[in-house]
C-alpha cells in the first residue's frame, strides 16, 4: 500500500519522532511505501505534498493535537489513533488498514 | 498659661514603641508638664513616657491634643509644634503589609500525595530543621519570689528604697552593657529595656503598688508587669503586643536586682537536636539556649518584628510563627520538622516524608560539596580575569573561618572591636598578640588590617571626643589620630610588628589628602626606623593602602598613588558622602542605591584612575557581596572583593563562570543608563541569559540511582540540575516535568521512561540520564518497571534550533534495540556521554 501519516504529540520533543520512526520501521517492513510528516516542536518536517496525497491509499493520524492543514487530508481515508497507539503497538496499527 | 496644639495622628501603624520614643526623648528636655489627649478615647498621657503615649493607643486617624504648661511652656510648645507638624507623620515606615489568611501551601509533588499531618506557619527565618519538641511556657515571674508571704513588708520606705535601687542599678549594667554591644540587634533590643528602666510611669506604678497598695517589692513588680502587658494587648496593636515581651524581661530583671540570682527563671537546657515551641521567647531566653542544639523555632505569636525572631534570624535558626495554638498538636519530646522554605510544621513524619527531607539534605550538602572545589581554588573567569576574594573579618575565630571557607585573604581586618571590648584600649603588646596570631593563621596568605575607625558614631567610652552635630562629617578615622596619637601609635606599632609573622597590610580609613597620608607615613617610618636600631623584626616592604570613602579623593588618585600600594573602596560610606544620603536614615534609603548610573560611573573612575597608576583595588561594603551585582564589580575591574566568609565558595564559583568582557559591557551600558530602575532591569536580564553548556556532560549522569520511585527519581534528577548549576530553581523544574507527566507517562516501554518539558528555569539545554538500582514503578497502565529515565529539559526559546534536531534524533534512536541495549549496558558515564554523541551527533 501507499501510505502517508502524520504525527503529532503535546510537546512535541519526542514522541512525534518516536511514532514517525516506529510507522517507518514498521510499515516497510511489512512491505508497504510510507511517508511521515512530522509535526512538532521543529515545525512540519517531511511534510507531505499534494502528489504525496494524491498517490496515497490511507492516510495514518497519528495525534494528541490539532494537527497543521488538516484540509489537505480530504477525500482520503483516515484512520484516527494516538500516538501512544503507535507506541505502544505499531503493529496493530496497520492490521487497521484493511 | 498652658499651651495646646491640636494635630491628627497620620501614622499607619499608629504610635508603637519607636514613634512613642521619639516623643518621649522631645518632650524629657524640658521642665514643664506634657500631656497629650487622645480625643478618640479620651485617654490622657504623660509625653515624658514611652508607656504612658502607648498606653494611650492612638492610632490613625486619631484627633489629638498635646497640653504644656510650666515654666518653660513656650519653648516646649514651639519645639513640640514642630515636631508634630513636620517630623512625626514621617518618623515612621510605611504599614507593614502582613497578610490576613494563610495562603495554602502548594507541597512539592514528592509530598502532594502523601498522607501526613501537617500545620501551617509563617516563615521568618528560612531554612529546614529536624529536632525533639521542647515546649515552653509562657514566661512567667516565678510564683515563688512572687506569692512569698513572709516578705510582706509593713515598711513600704524600706520597699521604695529597694525598687529605687534596683531601678538605678539595673539602669547602669544595661548602659555599661549597651556601650560594649556594636550597632544591631542585641543593642537594640538593650536600648528598649534601658529606656523602659527608665520609664517615669513604670517608676510611679511600682511606687504606687508599694506605698498605696503596700505591696512588697517583689509583688509590686509582679503587679506593674501585669499592670503594662494588660495594657498593651489590649490596644490591638501587633506591634505593641510584641513590646509584652519586653516589659516582661525588664520584670525578671528587675526581681534579680533586687532578690538576686535566685529569683532568675531556670534556664532552658537542651542536651539534643531540639525544636522550642513557645507563644513567644524573650531576647534572654533566646540568648541563653546552647545553639549547637536548638536547632528551630516554633513561636505561636510572635511577629516578625519581636525580638526573639530578629535574633533568630541573625543566627540563623529556621523559625516559624502564626502557628496558632501549637502545644495543642504536639507533645513534649515528639519528633517534629521545621520546613521555613514551604512554611509547615511536621508532627507526623511518614517514611516518605522523611525520605523527602533526605533528600532534600542530599541535595543541600551535594551542592555545598559541588562549591567546595573553589576552597583552594582561585577565581578567575572564563576569560582569565582573576579576582581575589577574601572575607572581613573583626576576630581571630572570623579569621579562622574565612580560611575554611576558600578566603584569599583577609580584605578587612576591622581592628575597633579589640578597642570596644574594654575600659581602656588595648596595650601595643596585646594588640601584637592578636595581629601576630592572625597573620600566622593566615599562613602567608594577605591580611589587611584596617586602624582604628571610630568616631562620634562609633565612639570609644574610654576617649573624651567631643559632641559633634555631624559625626558622620566629623572628627573619624584618619582625622582624630593626630588628636589620640599615643593611641595610635601604638597600634602602629603591634601592626608593624606582627608584619614580620606573616603577610599584614595596613590600610587607614576616612583619608582625604595627602597631608594625612604624610602624617601617618611619618610616624610609620619613625617606628621602623626605632625597630631597626633596636634589632626588632618588621616587614620593611609591608603594603601601606586606604580606603576611598571620601568623593573627593576619588580626584586625587594621580597625585597621591605614588605613596599608595592599594585602595580598597568603601561603597557603603562612599555612597553615602556620594549621594549625600545618611546611611542610617531608613526614610530615603532607596536614594543611596549603589545601582545608580552616576554611582557606577563614579567607581568606573575610581578603577580605571587606579589601574592607570599601576596600582590595585579592593572593594568591600555591602556591595560587595551580593550575588546578583557580581557581573558588576567583574566588569568594573576590581581586582579583590571582600566579603562575608558564607558568600566566599558561591562568589568564586559565579567568577569562574563568567566572562569579563562580557562583563565590561555591562557596565558600559549600566553606567550611561538613564535610571536605578534601568540598570536593575538590566542586571535582571543579564542575570537571567542562558549560560551555554553542553547539551550531554558526565555529570548530568546518574548512575546507580537510590530513587525507589517515580516520585523520588524525578526530584533526584531536577536536584542533580541544581547541584551542578543549571538552574537556580530545581522546584520549577520538577512541576514542568509532572505538568507534561500528567498529560500521560512518558514510558515507552521496554524499561524507558524520557521524561521532558521546556523551562526557562534551565540555563541550558540538557540530557539527563538516571539508572536505578532497582526497576522503579512508573505508574503506567501495564505496570511495567523502568530501568533507564532520559530527561530532556530545554529553554522555552529554543525551538527550531539544533536541539531540537538532537531531541528528535535521540527520540527516535530510542525506537532502535542495538541503542538501547547499549546504554542500558554502559556504566561508565564518560564512555556513555562519549557514545550519545557520537549517535546523536554533537
Amino acid at each position: 500500500m501507499n501510505i502517508v501519516a502524520i504525527t503529532a504529540c503535546p510537546t512535541g520533543i519526542a514522541h512525534t519522532y518516536m511514532a514517525a520512526e516506529l510507522l517507518e520501521k514498521v510499515g516497510e517492513k511489512l512491505g508497504h511505501k510510507i511517508k511521515v510528516e512530522t509535526q512538532g516542536a521543529m515545525g512540519i518536517e517531511n511534510e507531505l505534498s499534494e502528489t504525496d496525497i494524491q498517490a496515497a491509499d490511507v492516510v495514518i493520524l497519528a495525534s494528541d493535537i490539532e494537527i497543521e492543514g488538516r484540509e489537505r487530508l480530504s477525500g482520503l481515508k483516515v484512520i484516527d489513533v494516538s500516538v501512544q497507539d503507535v507506541i505502544k503497538d505499531p503493529d496493530s496499527i496497520f492490521d487497521k488498514l484493511t | 498659661m498652658a499651651y495646646n496644639y491640636l494635630f491628627k495622628c497620620t501614622l499607619p501603624n499608629g504610635v508603637h514603641a519607636r514613634p512613642a520614643s521619639n516623643i518621649e526623648e522631645l518632650a524629657n528636655k524640658f521642665n514643664s508638664t506634657i500631656n497629650i489627649i487622645n480625643n478618640r478615647n479620651g485617654k490622657v498621657c504623660n509625653a515624658k513616657s514611652s508607656l504612658s503615649i502607648i498606653a494611650a493607643d492612638f492610632r490613625m486617624g486619631d484627633d489629638c491634643e498635646f497640653v504644656v504648661t510650666g515654666q518653660d511652656e513656650k519653648e516646649a510648645f514651639d519645639t513640640l509644634k514642630t515636631f508634630f507638624t513636620e517630623k512625626f507623620p514621617k518618623c515612621d515606615e510605611p504599614l507593614l503589609q502582613f497578610k490576613e489568611t494563610m495562603d495554602e501551601v502548594t507541597l512539592p509533588p514528592l509530598l502532594r500525595n502523601e498522607k501526613f499531618k501537617y500545620i501551617n506557619g509563617k516563615p521568618v527565618v528560612p531554612g529546614i530543621a529536624q529536632g525533639i519538641a521542647v515546649i515552653i511556657a509562657n514566661i512567667m515571674i516565678p510564683t515563688d519570689v512572687a506569692t512569698d508571704k513572709s516578705s510582706d513588708s509593713t515598711n513600704s520606705t524600706e520597699e521604695k528604697n529597694k525598687i529605687i535601687q534596683a531601678l538605678q542599678s539595673l539602669g547602669n549594667k544595661l548602659k555599661i552593657q549597651l556601650q560594649n554591644t556594636p550597632p544591631g540587634t542585641e543593642a537594640d533590643i538593650l536600648k528598649t529595656h534601658l529606656s523602659l528602666v527608665r520609664d517615669i510611669e513604670l517608676k510611679e506604678k511600682l511606687l504606687e503598688f508599694i506605698l498605696i497598695k503596700k505591696l512588697n517589692v517583689a509583688k509590686a513588680i509582679a503587679e506593674t508587669g501585669k499592670f503594662f502587658s494588660n495594657l498593651l494587648m489590649d490596644t490591638k496593636n501587633v506591634l505593641l503586643q510584641e513590646r509584652v515581651l519586653d516589659i516582661q524581661d525588664v520584670c525578671s530583671q528587675l526581681l534579680i536586682e533586687v532578690y538576686g540570682e535566685s529569683a532568675r527563671p531556670p534556664k532552658i537546657h537542651l542536651n539534643v537536636p531540639s525544636i522550642c515551641v513557645a507563644e513567644n521567647l524573650s531576647p534572654q531566653q533566646l540568648l541563653e539556649m546552647d545553639k549547637t542544639y536548638l536547632k528551630g523555632l516554633v513561636l505561636s505569636s510572635a511577629g516578625t518584628t519581636s525580638h526573639a525572631v530578629i535574633l533568630a534570624r541573625s543566627f540563623g535558626i529556621p523559625t516559624l510563627t502564626d502557628v496558632r495554638n501549637a502545644h495543642h498538636f504536639i507533645t513534649q519530646g515528639q519528633d517534629i520538622l521545621v520546613d521555613a522554605d514551604l512554611g509547615i510544621l511536621i508532627t507526623e513524619i511518614s517514611p516518605q516524608v522523611k525520605r523527602y527531607y533526605e533528600l532534600e539534605a542530599n541535595k543541600t550538602a551535594k551542592k555545598k560539596l559541588q562549591q567546595k572545589i573553589y576552597i583552594n581554588r582561585p577565581a578567575i573567569t572564563t576569560d582569565n580575569f582573576k579576582i581575589e576574594v577574601a572575607a572581613n573579618a573583626a576576630t581571630i575565630e572570623e579569621v579562622n573561618e574565612a580560611f575554611d571557607e576558600g578566603a584569599d585573604g583577609i580584605g578587612l581586618f576591622r581592628t575597633e572591636i579589640l578597642f570596644m571590648k574594654s575600659k581602656a584600649a588595648p596595650s601595643d603588646e596585646e594588640q601584637f598578640k592578636i595581629y601576630r596570631k592572625i597573620a600566622e593563621t593566615a599562613n602567608n596568605k594577605p591580611v589587611i588590617i584596617r586602624t582604628l575607625d571610630v568616631g562620634g558614631d562609633k565612639p570609644l567610652p574610654y576617649l573624651d571626643m567631643p559632641k559633634e552635630a555631624n559625626p558622620f562629617l566629623g572628627c573619624r578615622g584618619v582625622r582624630m589620630y593626630s588628636k589620640f596619637t599615643k593611641l595610635f601609635t601604638d597600634q602602629l606599632k603591634a601592626i608593624i610588628r606582627a608584619s614580620a609573622f606573616g603577610n599584614l597590610k595596613i590600610m587607614i580609613p576616612m583619608v582625604s589628602c595627602l597631608d594625612e597620608i604624610h602624617w601617618v607615613k611619618k610616624h610609620i617610618n619613625e617606628i621602623q626606623t626605632q625597630y631597626s636600631n633596636e634589632s626588632i623584626p618588621y616587614n620593611p616592604n609591608m603594603e601601606f593602602g586606604i580606603m576611598i570613602e571620601i568623593p573627593s579623593i576619588a580626584f586625587s588618585i594621580n597625585q597621591l598613588c605614588k605613596e599608595i600600594n592599594f585602595f580598597s573602596i568603601g561603597t557603603n560610606d562612599l555612597a553615602q558622602y556620594f549621594m549625600a544620603v545618611d546611611r542610617e536614615n531608613t526614610n530615603i534609603a532607596q536614594l543611596r542605591n549603589p545601582l545608580s548610573p552616576a554611582f557606577i560611573k563614579l567607581l568606573k573612575n575610581i578603577v580605571e584612575n587606579i589601574h592607570m597608576c599601576g596600582k590595585w583595588v579592593g572593594i568591600c561594603g555591602e556591595m560587595a557581596g551580593q550575588v546578583n551585582t557580581l557581573p558588576l564589580l567583574i566588569g568594573l575591574g576590581f581586582d579583590e572583593l571582600s566579603i562575608s566568609s558564607p558568600r566566599i565558595l558561591e562568589t568564586k564559583s559565579l567568577i569562574c563562570h563568567a566572562n569579563a568582557s562580557e562583563c565590561q559591557k555591562l557596565v558600559d551600558v549600566a553606567s550611561e543608563s538613564k535610571t536605578t530602575e534601568d540598570v536593575e532591569h538590566l542586571l535582571e536580564t543579564f542575570n537571567q541569559r542562558c549560560i551555554k553548556a553542553p547539551i550531554l556532560d558526565p555529570n548530568l549522569i546518574i548512575m546507580n540511582s537510590d530513587s525507589r520511585n517515580k516520585h523520588e527519581a524525578i526530584k533526584e534528577i531536577a536536584d542533580n540540575l541544581y547541584v551542578v548549576g543549571r538552574t537556580r530553581n530545581p522546584r520549577e523544574i520538577e512541576e514542568a516535568i509532572w505538568q507534561r507527566e500528567n498529560v500521560y507517562s512518558t514510558a515507552l516501554g521496554h524499561g524507558f521512561a524520557i521524561p521532558h518539558c521546556k523551562t526557562d528555569s534551565i540555563t541550558s539545554n540538557s540530557i539527563s540520564v538516571l539508572k536505578p538500582k532497582q526497576p522503579i514503578d512508573w505508574e503506567t497502565e501495564d505496570n511495567k518497571k523502568i530501568v533507564l529515565v532520559i530527561l530532556i529539559v530545554i529553554r522555552k526559546s529554543s525551538s527550531k534550533d539544533d536541539h531540537m534536531r538532537i531531541f528528535s534524533k535521540l527520540a527516535r534512536k530510542l525506537m532502535n534495540e542495538k541503542f538501547t541495549n547499549y546504554i542500558l549496558e554502559e556504566q561508565n558515564s564518560e564512555v556513555l556521554v562519549k557514545y550519545l554523541k557520537n549517535k546523536l551527533e554533537i
